[in-house]
């Protein structure tokens, strides 16, 4: 896993002087035999639940993937046959959600072109009208 | 109360009343990594040092008792571990984006809210250069 997290997971780990496995020693030390019992029960419970949590997280991860590349081919299709378009969409990945926004607007662009094309006719008009 | 259910309680004041701080960053997929690092290291270090108020610690006496100093370390542990165990996962995560990116050729915006225990980091995801 370490190396999973090359360059994200900071290295000095040790903000306290003590690690939490030193800190349920101790515990356990001053705590009497039914104490310490439930202790550690919750302590390998807890370790379970996260392995459980980390095998439903990557369930979703890989469900997320199939679902994005559905997202890509349905936009790929409206592209075929649609000028206009915009899909939002969301997905509840491993590690949260993602939102994505995949949008195509033909008018916009056309618009852009004739607005730029009758400015430049207009200025070829004034300076014809200048130079006569 | 069984130890296992002043875990439980403990956990979900830890989570109502622990801050929970909220980032916005924006990223590459080419430097997410290295831009991720400082802003992970702060939720981490924030996590593990996370405590509640003295107002419910005072209301609340049986949180002095001994045991709860294992029940503390149990889940600040559980929570390093959990974050741990999310950035793994990130790495595909991020996988998945880059070839969401890549097929939409510059039609989508991305945004991926990473959830960690006691954090949130919004990512705003722009399309790298492949020099990552």
């Amino acid at each position: 896993m370490d190396d999973e997290n090359d360059g994200l997971v900071p290295q000095k780990q040790s903000l306290f002087p003590l690690s939490a496995e030193d800190i349920v020693d101790n515990a356990l030390q001053s705590l009497d035999e039914q104490q310490a019992k439930e202790i550690t029960k919750k302590a390998a419970d807890e370790v379970v639940k996260i392995a459980v949590e980390k095998r439903k997280a990557e369930y979703r991860s890989d469900r997320a993937q199939e679902e994005m590349r559905n997202l890509i081919h349905n936009a790929n299709l409206l592209d075929e046959k649609v000028g206009d378009y915009k899909i939002n969409s969301t997905f509840e990945t491993a590690t949260g959600t993602t939102s994505v926004e995949i949008k195509k607007s033909k008018t916009n662009f056309t618009l852009l072109i004739a607005v730029v094309g009758v400015v430049v006719l207009l200025l070829i008009l004034i300076f014809v009208f200048l130079k006569t | 109360m069984s130890f296992d259910l002043k875990c439980e309680v403990l956990r979900e004041l830890r989570e109502a009343y622990c801050a929970h701080d909220h980032y916005k960053v924006t990223v590459s997929t080419d430097d997410w990594k290295s831009t991720l690092a400082p802003v992970v290291e702060g939720v981490m270090k924030k996590a593990m040092t996370a405590e509640l108020p003295a107002s419910v610690n005072r209301r609340l006496t049986w949180l002095a008792e001994d045991d709860m100093t294992a029940a503390n370390a149990i889940l600040t542990e559980s929570e390093a571990r959990q974050t741990k165990n999310a950035l793994a996962l990130l790495e595909k995560e991020f996988s998945n984006i880059e070839e969401l990116l890549d097929n939409a050729r510059g039609r989508s915006e991305v945004t991926h809210e990473l959830r960690l225990p006691l954090g949130t980091i919004t990512l705003q995801i722009e399309k790298g250069n492949g020099n990552g």
